[in-house]
């Protein structure tokens, strides 16, 4: 046998040598072990570099090369001496390719967790930042904000709730650079520093979650890393693309309904007998004149009589104010970009521009975005890369509520409606707005105080992302990257109301201006190893230093008293106030790690990471960082052959990562400077010294199961287990010590879960394409030590940190329910034991608080479904959650039991649900005007489950045959049909918007809105 | 390739920089070693000290805000809420005071940091250069001496508030009786404990006492600052409170005596409370169009064009006008707001400064005043003190400046004094207090209910908060 294989060799030993170089459709970047074989004889291949490059010599006779890679199509090209290979990535293929911390790797060979969303998943959700954009897509994510508006903050959470006072948003990494995110905003309206980012630039985004996958980047990382990849250049001729976009939007639940003028005035009539009653002792059973014939008679006399003080004072109603505040949006989006480039230099070059209005007059959104990547090939050992990625935002607002503080503002669309009288019109016949149409006659026409001419927020941004980067080649297998950077951010706020304006009349108008400018300088080098040994040892390892400093420059400056109502720069008015201050962070890094693989079956790896920052106290600068990750692909074991299951893989890691206070000077004692007594400067104490201030550290567990079967599906079953401790907590000092509280490293939390992921691909393998993918997390998340007790903390001291408890978990009083007796609301003394008699009281002020439901939902997922049919694709993505609650901030105002109805209207969903005679069973107690009671205040009565299936996107996209325009030299016309927050298939909770902030808590903000949108792409 | 590879790892050394980027400082604040290192930055820390008596973020309203100031009234029987519905001063009307409440917490924290406060400045006098010092040391004394009467006012009205008043109290030797000693800087884990009534009272009036070695003598109008002749007022009163008649007696007279701070004429009683640094005012605390405490403010609390819960009961108006050509009846106004609602009787003592945009939230508290020394050196002879004058000559020398045509009386009881108290102090948080010394039982308009002088309701609570930080050894308020 050997002598025929000698011989064999020999007669095809006339050679030739073929060069090429394989790169990704996707992102025209190199392919990095793709596969390369002759083809009929597979025993003659060998896996391109580091630059995708490959030299094979074969046989004269051989004339076809097949080229694969896991996660593209194989593909069968004609031998050329110099080859340029370009595969199309499977998108829907089983082992994608992942972007993880500092580098890219196949799926089947990553023993960490981490998932993958690419560019035209993110695009159909039609928001205006990628954090938004990611909701449903991964499993273990959340996101949510508090407000509906465009452009506002935003809150991300990845498996579960990171920490207590800290931050619990994730590392963002853009092109190897973190990123500031978070919110920019001030004086009320929020904003998302994400949303400078246009999603259009996005190629694709990582989402880090495990240890394994996310230690490397240290102490920022333990709530997750987003990595994010934008588009390059693709070899080859330039490809022009242009896409529009009109869209519509309007609220997409039936939130904020208002009673009308009928409804009101027969509330306002009960709650004037309520109140008649109550003066006469006739309300509580206690009372003398109780039951009593003639008081109840009397009682409707003087309702009755007293009608005139009802602010509505027909029951016939006007204009449907509604509709009218929340008149609905759109969307326009104009993008264009260009792609192209040689072998030794490609670019992305792009333009974009999407102007966004909300569903109230108020809001509106607008961004100027471009991109610009040039990859140059300088030498055959260097490759330079320049990115420029700058964006103007323009955000439109009024003051939002996403800070949670307390408070209505008087001009908030919400407050506008229900100060709105259901029986007034907006415009008198003349075509005047009337000014009687509001309950209180300060605000005298809630659309009049819409407009922005009275009273209005802006956010103007401009943020510059520039790198510059380099690799260096010095062998086949080591290599040297620097990226450096910078980023801009300068956030202007201006903030202003009309010397006509409700809240501008008292101070004669105001003028206010708040400018933030945010520039991060990093610089990141990092040596990389890449090796297989023996055919079946692999190492790849590396080597890293970063450093990054952050600056945030804040000016304030302050008018009132205008000189008049139209114009509104400060020059108008009298300076009030000028500040400035400037606060800076330093981090400085040094890391490795290596992973290692025996025969693509068995994994180990390794990561070191040493951090220190600023921001911590001296004692406690540096951090370690680890991991440690083993994983084995038994799929490809030999006594595993297995016809129905195609691979498999068994993936375990353990690791540790940090979190960074926010406060910059935490650890410092200091004297504050900014205080006044009289008209004099003042110093004092402002801050206790803390030498130990240091992160907050997690722990992670991750076991996964892979399983690749049926040549098409995947399925990922993974359990993990978060336990932070050293929790950054503002802890309760003495008095006496001089301030109430200090930053101190006290406590720990766990959250631990399942994620369970199904993906299929082209189950019916027929002319109909139908893909899926499914994605069910469990999460728990709990408190688990807190060494100093109790923790209350929230807008109205409405959540509770206990040890055992849930975190998020509600502390309030608990609302029995109404008596069908009296119809007043009753609360338990002793919320821990039962309702008897005696452990009843009707007034809130009785009651006691104790552990309630908690927010975050125990059960959360999504589910895609895709089907295709000759250049038809339908995708629908239903998001669900269960288990979690929320409290409803705004009930608390549109059901207040006729306390508040000389001022404000009441929330439809009470008309017909409260309590009117003996025996009623109701959920709202009978109104009394001016109610001593207070059974409107925060108890379980506004706790509301969250529990919902929703059908979050629908899209529904037609390529135009090519045919039909080819000689226009038009290479695709794509048309598209998205509609997003169509419906929720099922609710626990009525005409209430269920995805409120991540902690649970309903405002008083503009809720999420149900866009229509219209596309059409044109590659040319 | 070294040209290109040394200027990029030049490009990345710059960005790297160096490791002295890891020490970085607020740009509006000091490291406390550095705050207080010369003699102008020292009286910046010492009005530091006096802001929480006024502002200082979400602790303004317990300050000399509006609830502090009247809390002696409003457990004093004298007044109540027309409108019921505001919630604020109502609730102290209510006996809202137990150990989670909000007066409890916010009251301990302005004046317990108070104390801190003045701790932290006393303990870096010495970082300032010696031969700075040395040639300002009139200044520096003064300053220091300063910190020493704002920590015993702080204790003071602490104690008063939060304990018995030693006349009254069972034993002032008892365990606990007394607050926690505020009379030094502590370590931020540092668990309280209170001392006794005995020996918080002779720490008040040390530190009074020094503060009287340092202090100016120079009368400096609305400076809001303490002098010599504030501490001595404010010692009078303490000692007055612990019974000791012949040491109150000393330090009112003393500062009658130095003729630095006349009563008002009966002409200038009704104006002077628009006006600051009016002659009687031995020490006030400064408001302002930017700095005061809104609608927790005495301004707010007395209008019924504000939260209307602060007005004179039936009784009182019937006590007061009853007293013809007393111009201090005349002080009690009937008002209503304009709306039309809650028409009652107020006290025209916080109509509003003079000048002041929002005139409703600029009062300057007067902490103490001239009137009350005459009254507290009148009752110290009456009960047995002996004076450069007698108890009826102070009597009708303050009374010869409140009356329209003032004939004098000619003799002076005890009741006389307490009556005499109750017109002239009301609403400056005199009321409970002098029944308690009287002995005389309160019934409060908000409950209908009466309570002992020696109810221990009457007392704040100690912040639940402050027993648990303490982890044991600080204990509660009997109950």
């Amino acid at each position: 046998m050997a002598g025929v294989g000698l011989t064999t060799t020999l007669v095809f030993a006339q050679q030739q040598t073929v060069k090429g170089t394989v790169i990704s459709s996707d992102d025209g970047q190199p392919v990095i072990g793709a596969t390369v074989v002759v083809k009929g004889q597979t025993s003659i291949g060998v896996a391109t570099n580091l630059d995708g490059q490959f030299t094979l010599n074969v046989p004269k006779t051989a004339t076809t090369l097949v080229i694969s890679y896991v996660g593209y199509k194989t593909q069968e090209v004609a031998i050329r001496p110099n080859m340029s290979v370009t595969l199309d990535s499977d998108s829907k293929a089983l082992d994608d390719v992942v972007v993880v911390a500092y580098g890219v790797t196949k799926k089947s060979a990553f023993a960490g967790s981490a998932a993958s969303v690419k560019s035209d998943v993110l695009q159909n959700a039609k928001v205006e930042s990628i954090d938004k954009a990611l909701a449903g897509k991964v499993s273990g994510l959340r996101v949510s904000s508090s407000t509906g508006d465009a452009g506002a903050a935003g809150n991300i959470q990845i498996r579960g709730i990171g920490s207590i006072t800290g931050s619990t948003a994730p590392l963002f990494v853009v092109d190897g650079v973190a990123i500031s995110t978070g919110n920019l905003g001030s004086s009320g309206m929020s904003s998302n520093v994400l949303s400078t980012i246009n999603p259009d630039d996005i190629e694709s985004m990582t989402v880090l979650k495990d240890a394994a996958a996310a230690s490397l980047y240290g102490s920022r990382a333990a709530n997750g890393v987003v990595v994010i990849t934008t588009k390059k250049g693709v070899q080859g001729k330039t490809a022009f693309n242009l896409k529009l976009n009109k869209g519509w939007s309007t609220m997409a639940t039936n939130s904020y309904q208002m009673m009308n003028a009928a409804q009101f005035r027969e509330y306002f009539h009960d709650a004037l007998v309520g109140y008649y009653l109550n003066r006469q002792g006739a309300l509580l059973p206690t009372g003398a004149n109780y039951g009593n014939a003639t008081v109840l008679a009397d009682a409707q006399k003087f309702a009755t009589e007293n009608m005139s003080l009802s602010p509505v004072k027909s029951d016939v109603d006007g204009d449907n104010w509604r509709d009218q505040i929340y008149d609905g949006g759109y969307q326009n989006e104009v993008q264009f970009s260009a792609s192209g480039g040689t072998d030794k230099l490609r670019y992305f070059g792009s333009l974009g521009v999407n102007d966004m209005k909300g569903i109230v007059a108020t809001s509106k959104f607008r961004r100027y975005s471009s991109l610009l990547n040039v990859e140059n090939k300088a030498k055959s050992w260097l490759d330079l890369n320049f990115k420029s990625q700058i964006s103007y935002t323009d955000q439109q607002g009024r003051r939002d509520q996403s800070d949670q503080a307390q408070g209505l503002a008087s001009v908030s669309p919400l407050s506008l409606l229900m100060n709105a009288l259901p029986d007034a019109k907006i415009y008198n016949e003349d075509g005047t707005y009337n000014e009687s149409a509001a309950f209180s006659a300060n605000v005298g026409n809630s659309i009049k105080q819409l407009s922005p001419d009275y009273s209005r927020y802006s956010l103007t941004t401009l943020r510059l992302m520039n790198d510059v980067g380099a690799r260096i080649k010095f062998t086949d297998w080591l290599s040297f990257k620097t990226t450096n950077s910078l980023d801009y951010i300068s956030a202007k706020t201006f903030q202003r109301w009309s010397p006509e304006s409700l809240d501008g009349e008292s101070v004669g108008g105001l003028g206010s201006r708040y400018n933030r400018t945010v520039y991060t300088l990093s610089t990141s080098n990092v040596l990389n190893f890449n090796k297989i040994f023996a055919d079946k040892h692999s190492l790849d390892a590396l080597l890293g230093h970063e450093a990054q400093k952050y600056t945030i420059q804040t000016e304030s400056f302050d008018a009132n008293t205008y000189s008049n109502a139209v114009l509104e720069e400060l020059a108008n008015g009298q300076p009030t106030g000028a500040k400035s201050w400037v606060s800076a962070s330093f981090l400085r890094s040094f890391f490795g790690s290596a992973n290692y693989n025996y025969d693509s079956r068995y994994y180990l790896g390794a990561s070191l990471r040493q951090d220190e920052s600023s921001r911590l106290g001296k004692n406690k600068r540096k951090g370690l960082f680890y991991s440690i990750s083993g994983a084995w692909r038994f799929g490809k074991e030999k006594f595993f052959a297995n016809n129905f299951i195609d691979d498999a893989k068994l993936r375990i890691s353990y690791g540790t990562n940090g979190n960074l206070p926010g406060n910059f000077f935490g650890a410092y004692g200091l004297y504050a400077f900014s205080g006044t007594y009289g008209d004099q400067p003042a110093s004092y104490l402002s801050q206790v010294e803390n030498l130990d201030l240091s992160w907050e550290k997690s722990r992670n567990f991750n076991v996964g199961l892979d399983l690749n079967f049926a040549k098409k599906f995947s399925l990922s079953l993974e359990y993990f287990n978060k336990f932070t401790d050293d929790l950054l907590l503002d802890l309760p000092i003495s008095y006496g010590v001089g301030l109430g509280a200090m930053d101190k490293n006290v406590g720990s939390i766990s959250n631990r879960g399942w994620e369970f992921e199904l993906h299929g691909t082209d189950i019916l393998s027929s002319k109909l394409r139908w893909d899926v993918d499914f994605s069910l997390s469990t999460l728990k998340s709990r408190v688990e030590s807190l060494p100093n007790g109790d923790i209350i903390a929230g807008d109205g001291n409405l959540y509770i940190y206990r040890e055992g408890e849930d975190l998020n978990s509600f502390y309030l009083p608990t609302f029995v329910g109404v008596e069908a007796k009296t119809g007043l609301g009753q609360f338990l003394i002793d919320p821990e034991k039962p309702a008897t008699a005696d452990n009843l009281t009707y007034y809130y002020s009785q009651a006691g608080r104790t552990v309630q439901k908690s927010a975050y939902p125990k059960v959360f997922g999504g589910l895609t479904n895709t089907f295709s049919y000759q250049g038809f694709t339908l995708s629908t993505l239903i998001t669900y959650q269960f288990g979690g609650y929320l409290f409803d901030y705004p009930g608390y105002f549109a059901e207040n039991d006729g306390l508040r109805i000389r001022g404000m209207n009441v929330s439809a969903g009470v008309a017909g649900n409260y309590w009117r005679q003996e025996g009623d069973a109701v959920n709202n107690p009978r109104p009394v005007l001016n109610n001593p009671f207070r059974s409107d205040r925060w108890s379980t009565r506004h706790l509301h489950s969250t529990d919902f299936v929703r059908l979050k996107e629908v899209s529904l996209r037609y390529r135009v045959p090519q045919q039909l325009y080819q000689k226009l030299g038009i290479s695709s016309v794509d048309l598209s049909l998205v509609a997003n927050n169509l419906f929720f298939i099922h609710a626990a909770t009525k005409d209430m918007e269920l995805e409120v902030a991540l902690n649970g808590y309903r405002t008083v903000d503009t809720p999420q809105a149900r866009t229509i949108s219209l596309g059409l792409n044109v590659g040319f | 390739m070294k040209k290109i590879t040394l200027s990029l790892l030049a490009v990345s050394a710059l960005l790297a920089s160096c490791s002295s980027d890891l020490d970085q400082y607020p740009s509006d604040q000091l490291a406390t070693e550095q705050a207080v290192t010369s003699v102008s930055l020292l009286q910046t820390a010492v009005r530091g000290v006096y802001t929480l008596y006024m502002d200082d973020g979400n602790l303004y309203r317990w300050g000399y805000a509006g609830d502090v100031p009247l809390y002696g009234d409003a457990l004093g029987g004298d007044v109540y809420a027309p409108d019921v519905t505001a919630n604020h001063f109502y609730r102290t009307l209510q006996l809202d005071n137990g150990k989670d409440s909000d007066i409890a917490d916010g009251v301990y924290a302005t004046f317990a940091m108070s104390t801190a406060r003045a701790n932290s400045v006393l303990s870096k006098v010495g970082s300032i250069p010696a031969t700075e010092v040395a040639a300002n040391k009139a200044v520096v004394d003064d300053l220091t001496g300063q910190l020493y009467a704002i920590r015993a006012l702080s204790q003071f009205e602490l104690t008063r508030l939060y304990c018995k008043l030693p006349v009254i109290a069972d034993d002032v030797n008892a365990p606990n009786s007394g607050m926690p000693l505020f009379n030094q800087v502590f370590d931020a884990n540092h668990k309280f404990s209170r001392a006794t009534l005995k020996e918080t009272y002779a720490q008040i009036i040390a530190d009074f006492t020094k503060a009287m070695t340092l202090l100016s003598k120079e009368r400096v109008t609305a400076s809001g600052q303490m002098n010599y002749w504030s501490a001595a007022a404010l010692l009078s009163r303490v000692y007055f409170y612990n019974g000791d008649y012949a040491n109150a007696l000393k330090y009112a007279e003393e500062v009658i005596k130095s003729g630095k701070y006349p009563l008002y004429t009966s002409s200038e009683y009704l104006t002077a409370w628009a006006k600051k640094g009016t002659s009687e005012s031995l020490f006030e605390v400064l408001t302002t169009d930017k700095l005061n405490a809104q609608r927790n403010s005495l301004g707010y609390y007395t209008s019924p064009d504000g939260y209307a819960e602060c007005a004179a009961t039936d009784e009182f108006v019937a006590f007061a006008k009853a007293r013809s050509g007393d111009v201090r009846s005349e002080l009690v106004v009937e008002k209503v707001s304009q709306d039309g609602d809650f028409k009652a009787f107020y006290t025209n003592k916080y109509a509003g400064q003079e000048g002041a945009s929002a005139p409703q939230y600029v009062n300057n508290f007067k902490v103490i005043r001239t009137s009350e020394l005459y009254l507290i050196a009148a009752e110290s002879i009456l009960r047995g003190a002996t004076g450069s004058k007698s108890a009826l000559e102070y009597y009708n020398e303050l009374r010869s400046n409140r009356f329209t045509n003032y004939t004098p009386a000619t003799s002076v009881s005890l009741k006389d004094i307490l009556d005499e108290r109750r017109i002239e102090l009301f609403c400056e948080g005199h009321r409970m207090f002098d029944l308690m010394r009287f002995g005389q039982n309160i019934t409060l308009p908000a409950t209908g209910e009466t309570y002992s002088y020696k109810s221990n309701r009457l007392q704040i609570a100690i912040p639940q908060r402050e027993i648990d930080i303490a982890q044991g050894s600080l204990v509660q308020n009997p109950s």
